[in-house]
């Protein structure tokens, strides 16, 4: 399978553990330890771990630097997937933020 | 009077909520430069075959990373909103350019550089919503 996609897919998913770990952070829980030990983090963890393996798999593809480009669209997914999940709004700043984030990384490679 | 005290005290929870966001942003920037160690693991896994001694010392090595680094985002995470914490994490870039000279001698351009420039500016716009 095409390096590249194993990535985007591998970028998809770590965004989405994001959201998870994000949720948790928000309830308060009675101990420091049941801050790590609820299925929000355990199950966002384990997902990362998927992308962690997911990763290498491309990076044999790869070179180390072509790594970040890819790994930009998860600022434009954690963008939306914080506005639904979360009801994160999508200020200008952010937009005009992230934007030249991802143009200062299209300079970066291209 | 009372007045003058309220704007008095209005102004000295701005100054200190705004020491604690730079606090706070100084802190999530060396949790950022943590994680980016991760990826100098994963790459150098990837120069070595699966499964292989040294690929389990380096992909050990990762998780090890990732492990330290999810402990402390876990916590960072509570101050900001998430999409303002992951926009932070566009800094790596900056940390990539250090690394790819320092471990894998790749050559950077002054392309990379201004690239990296714009990269932190956005960063700073993102984090000016907080």
């Amino acid at each position: 399978m095409n390096s590249y996609l194993i990535l985007i897919f591998s970028v998809l998913i770590s965004t989405c553990s994001q959201i998870l770990l994000k949720k948790a952070s928000n309830i308060e829980y009675s101990t420091k330890i049941r801050e790590y030990l609820n299925w929000r983090v355990i199950v966002g963890y384990i997902i990362m771990v998927i992308s962690t393996i997911l990763t290498i798999i491309a990076f044999k593809g790869l070179d180390y630097k072509n790594g970040p480009i890819i790994e930009s669209l998860g600022y434009v997914f954690i963008l939306f997937l914080g506005k639904w999940f979360l009801q994160e709004k999508i200020t200008k700043k952010k937009i005009i933020g992230n934007g030249l984030i991802l143009f200062g990384i299209l300079v970066f490679y291209i | 009077m009372n007045e003058e005290n309220n704007v008095v005290k209005q102004k000295t929870t701005e100054r200190k909520s705004k020491k604690n966001l730079v606090k706070n942003i100084i802190i999530l920037q060396a949790i950022i430069l943590v994680y980016t160690l991760a990826s100098v693991a994963a790459k150098f896994a990837s120069g070595e075959e699966f499964l292989s001694f040294k690929f389990i010392v380096f992909y050990g090595l990762e998780i090890f990373i990732l492990g330290v680094y999810a402990i402390l985002w876990q916590q960072i995470i509570k101050k900001f909103e998430i999409s303002i914490a992951y926009a932070n994490r566009a800094m790596a870039l900056l940390w990539s350019l250090v690394w790819a000279v320092v471990f894998f001698h790749e050559t950077i351009t002054i392309k990379n550089v201004i690239g990296v420039i714009i990269v932190v500016i956005g960063t700073i716009i993102v984090n000016s919503d907080e």
